[in-house]
């Protein structure tokens, strides 16, 4: 039933002639397993503990996204396109309202764009604390977990007193935004800021300060530059890599030519050179929420004279956002209709886990977990 | 670099590069004859004012009038931050592109996805095998002629939008002249 | 020895004993166990079982307990039977044995006095491993042998400084005999001159039960349990059960060895039972502290600390006990 990988079943090759022979295993790994977030399966040719080939397996999720798109209108593919990378759903959806509005050259009010950064951003907070909790539990650290998805519960009822959902949140419209902010959000907010900062820095000494935690992951699977950018590898594991590649800066969308905020990069492009990234976006982000509630001006949060169906004219254009886990974009094909021909999703964990292959072998399986956490992805966003 | 001078570029550099080039919305495509498709790859990697680097996608678009689909090929770089959509048109069947997986190692899995998906062969791919459908899946989802179930069970009822000629009434709702307009501007 | 005084009947007294030694194996497991879920539970933010037993679910062990009794015993069909069985027993067995030999109190209370206590209660939690190995390889599964390959690889390499540590407490009391080397620490307590000797066995008891930050063989996280992992049932049961009696066993034993055992401080009047456990309890509530706090170490980083670093410390210790003992 599952896809051959390289021998299903149990591989035997000797190895070694003359000195002791040695028997290569074939392991999976997932699609269950409690470290593979989620149905990513890994088949590793074990020689002892050190892997020799990886090949991952991917499409146990495949729900035919860009088939569906077709046949849908540009609001509910918004709806749709909530469930790729569900750790920050808001994100996804900005990308298909950026497009077609670029398409049809709509002018957003400043209100919705400043709202839609601050969203945003948030959703980029609620990811990164995800990866940052999960890493330590496979780690075998199993505190700051906890600790994480505390701070994500608090940031989920701020998204749900705007949005209404905890998860997929459906929120922004071409053209705009669903509904206005509630009164008292921005209140919140700036608390909630307070909050997280405070707590990020248990995680800087349960886990980036710890020296058990540094030597499991300092030198483990390191990818330099130039591999990760030909892979099509974006966001946090490029910026570890040492390459500060980021639209917000490149190609501003939205306003974020108007606020400050930096790129960490890493070095070495170590797991925790990329756990130190993610650490620091995170900083960065609660930055930028600071910044932006002070300049939400006041208006409608979407476009008085919206045409009753949204078309948008023929062409096609490519769009991308960055997007927590790097570079979200969207090929959008349309014959000038209300649904579109072709609708690509370039998904960043798609990139980010072909690379898998590269960086495992020669390691130990316990690195393989080590590495495996530091590679962001959601599986959702890997098979669409 | 901009579109346009990208283009002049790629011209420049070989005539034979660019059969057709199309700028929409600020974003520069080209079109490749088969025969020259590893070669502009390897030139827009290597040359210093390309310098694309980075892979962003490769897809397919099916265009059954023509019967013809359409291999895209979406490149970047960082370091001159231009992007330009590299196009390829093969016929439906037994249509083959040269792969790109040397010049770009993202390209790999990419081309697999595009293959199982659509049809379309990458010649010299080193592991053409599918991706994302299981093993037993028949036939090329994404292409035109491949009927999405759902919608051939049962009615869009977005097709038309309500109060138009040809929607369907929904249940309990009466469909008003004014049509599902968006909230207009009410904060 | 106050049963003694009562009881004349060899037979009688061996019962006794028996019976209270069981009933401390039974019942100390169920109390660290609880006493884990409520302290990992605080340390996260959360609160830890709340429902079994009303108040606080403070039966959720013995419900725990009860709910292993009950399920289905599956043995998977290429499992090698025989060994597949008998691994619990074996990794059971040992862990009971080491309560035979703890003194609680002065003369030894229920524990046995045995002249070799020290060395009987080490050679025999050794044991284990034998039973981790057969576990490992009968479940006929490949996550399982790699943890068991991982477990042996790891207890035999901690048996060294776990020994070596326990050798120099034996050299300043002067007697291998748990109970005669509780009475050498009525002046002071061995830590404060073994405090190297300490650190050593802890973590070397750490290791030797696959706790945090030690738990390579049963990294839930990358081999999902181990060689526990085709268990079910009250097999699946007895091996938790090894596991938090071994932390009493050892939280014992380095109470005995380097805490003054049944010796009390500041309060003359409450009974060397008590003090026992009272330390007992301390040295756990510290094993599991660090579960909480501290990720894994590698295989061979695990390797690399007790090979280079324990082992050289431990006979350094050993060392300067000797020296100061023929000095002094």
């Amino acid at each position: 039933m599952f896809p051959g990988g390289p021998g299903e079943g149990m591989e035997v090759i000797v190895a070694g002639e003359g000195s002791l022979a040695t028997q290569e295993m074939v392991l999976n790994i997932g699609p269950q397993h409690p470290s593979t977030h989620g149905v990513l399966r890994v088949v590793i040719t074990l020689d002892g503990e050190r892997i020799t080939a990886a090949e991952p397996v991917i499409g146990y999720m495949h729900r035919g996204f860009e088939k569906l798109a077709e046949a849908r209108d540009y609001r509910q593919i918004i709806a749709l396109v909530n469930r790729h990378d569900w750790l920050s759903a808001f994100g996804n959806e900005l990308g298909v309202a950026l497009i077609v509005e670029k398409m049809m050259g709509l002018e957003v009010p400043p209100r919705a764009q400043w709202i839609r950064m601050l969203m945003a951003e948030w959703n980029r907070v609620l990811n990164h604390l995800m990866f940052l909790g999960s890493y330590g539990l496979e780690l075998g650290a199993m505190t700051p977990m906890f600790y994480a998805f505390r701070e994500r519960e608090d940031i989920q009822e701020l998204m749900e007193a705007a949005t209404g959902g905890r998860l997929h949140f459906t929120y922004c419209r071409v053209g705009g935004l669903k509904d206005d902010l509630p009164k008292g959000f921005l209140a919140h907010s700036e608390r909630l800021v307070k909050l997280v900062r405070h707590r990020l820095l248990d995680y800087e000494g349960l886990l980036l300060g710890n020296e058990i935690f540094k030597k499991r992951t300092i030198g483990v699977g390191a990818l330099p530059g130039d591999v990760a950018k030909d892979y099509g590898v974006t966001g946090p594991i490029l910026q570890a890599s040492g390459i500060a590649e980021d639209s917000r800066l490149t190609e501003p969308y939205l306003f974020y030519d108007q606020v400050d905020f930096d790129v960490p990069t890493g070095e070495k492009g170590d797991s925790f050179d990329r756990f130190n990234v993610l650490y620091r976006r995170i900083q960065q982000s609660l930055r930028i929420i600071e910044q932006v509630h002070g300049k939400i001006p006041a208006g409608p949060v979407i476009l008085p004279k919206m045409p009753k169906t949204i078309k948008a004219p023929e062409g096609n254009y490519y769009l991308r956002t960055e997007n927590s886990l790097g570079e979200c974009g969207y090929y959008l094909v349309s014959t000038g209709d209300k649904y579109p021909w072709r609708l690509k999703m370039r998904t960043p964990s798609f990139s980010n886990v072909s690379m898998i292959p590269h960086l495992l072998p020669g390691i130990l399986v316990p690195d393989l977990i080590a590495v495996l956490g530091s590679v962001f992805f959601v599986v959702g966003d890997v098979d669409r | 670099m901009t579109p346009e001078e990208l283009v002049a570029h790629l011209q420049e550099a070989d005539a034979s590069f660019v059969e057709r080039s199309d700028i929409q919305f600020g974003q520069a495509s080209i079109w490749v004859p088969r025969e020259k498709w590893q070669a502009c790859a390897a030139h827009l990697k290597d040359c210093g004012r390309c310098h694309f680097d980075l892979f962003t996608f490769m897809s397919g678009v099916d265009w059954p009038e023509q019967n013809e689909i359409e291999v895209v090929a979406h490149v970047y770089s960082v370091r001159r931050q231009h992007h330009l959509n590299m196009k390829i048109r093969v016929a439906r069947e037994g249509g083959t592109v040269p792969t790109l997986s040397e010049v770009w190692r993202g390209a790999n899995w990419q081309e697999r996805e595009c293959w199982e998906l659509y049809g379309v062969e990458f010649e010299g791919h080193p592991h053409l095998v599918k991706l994302l459908l299981p093993e037993a899946f028949e036939g090329f989802p994404l292409r035109k002629d491949f009927l999405l179930m759902t919608r051939e069970v049962k009615e869009w009822e977005g097709r038309e939008e309500p109060g138009e000629p040809g929607s369907s009434p929904r249940p309990g709702r009466v469909p008003t002249a004014g049509g599902a307009a968006t909230k207009a501007g009410e904060h | 020895m106050i049963l003694e005084r009562y009881f004349s009947n060899p037979w009688a007294l061996f019962g006794l004993k028996l019976g209270a030694i069981l009933i401390f194996f039974l019942t100390a497991p169920l109390v660290i166990g609880y006493v884990e879920h409520k302290v990992l539970a605080h340390m996260q933010a959360r609160l830890g079982p709340m429902e079994a037993g009303r108040f606080h679910g403070w039966a959720q062990l013995i419900a725990d307990g009860v709910k292993f009794i009950q399920k289905e015993d599956i043995t998977p069909d290429s499992a090698d039977k025989w060994v597949f069985v008998a691994a619990p027993i074996l990794v059971v067995v040992p862990v009971v044995m080491i309560f035979v030999v703890i003194p609680f109190g002065p003369g030894g209370w229920w524990g046995e006095n045995l002249d070799l206590g020290l060395f009987f209660a080490l050679a025999i939690s050794a044991i284990g491993v034998i039973g981790m190995l057969m576990a490992g390889w009968a479940s006929a599964n490949k996550f399982s042998l790699i943890g068991a390959i991982r477990g042996a690889a790891q207890l035999i390499a901690y048996e060294l400084p776990l020994v070596l540590a326990g050798a120099a407490v034996a050299m300043q009391a002067g007697t291998l005999s748990l109970v005669g080397i509780v009475e050498a620490q009525n002046h002071y307590w061995f830590v404060f001159p073994q405090i190297v000797g300490f650190f050593i066995f802890v973590t070397a008891s750490l290791a030797e039960l696959s706790r945090p930050p030690f738990d390579m063989p049963i990294a839930d996280s990358e081999i999902i349990f181990g060689h526990m992992t085709e268990y079910t049932g009250i097999k699946f049961g007895l091996f938790l059960l090894s596991e938090y009696a071994g932390v009493v066993a050892l939280s014992g034993l380095a109470t005995v060895m380097f805490l003054g055992g049944w010796h009390g401080v500041v309060v003359p009047w409450i009974p060397g039972p008590l003090w026992t456990l009272a330390k007992i309890g301390a040295v756990s509530f510290i094993v599991i502290w660090l579960r909480a706090t501290y990720p894994r170490l590698r295989e061979d980083q695990l390797q690399k600390m007790a090979w280079k670093y324990l082992i050289p410390l431990a006979l350094a210790n050993i060392l300067l006990t000797g020296f100061f003992k023929v000095v002094f």
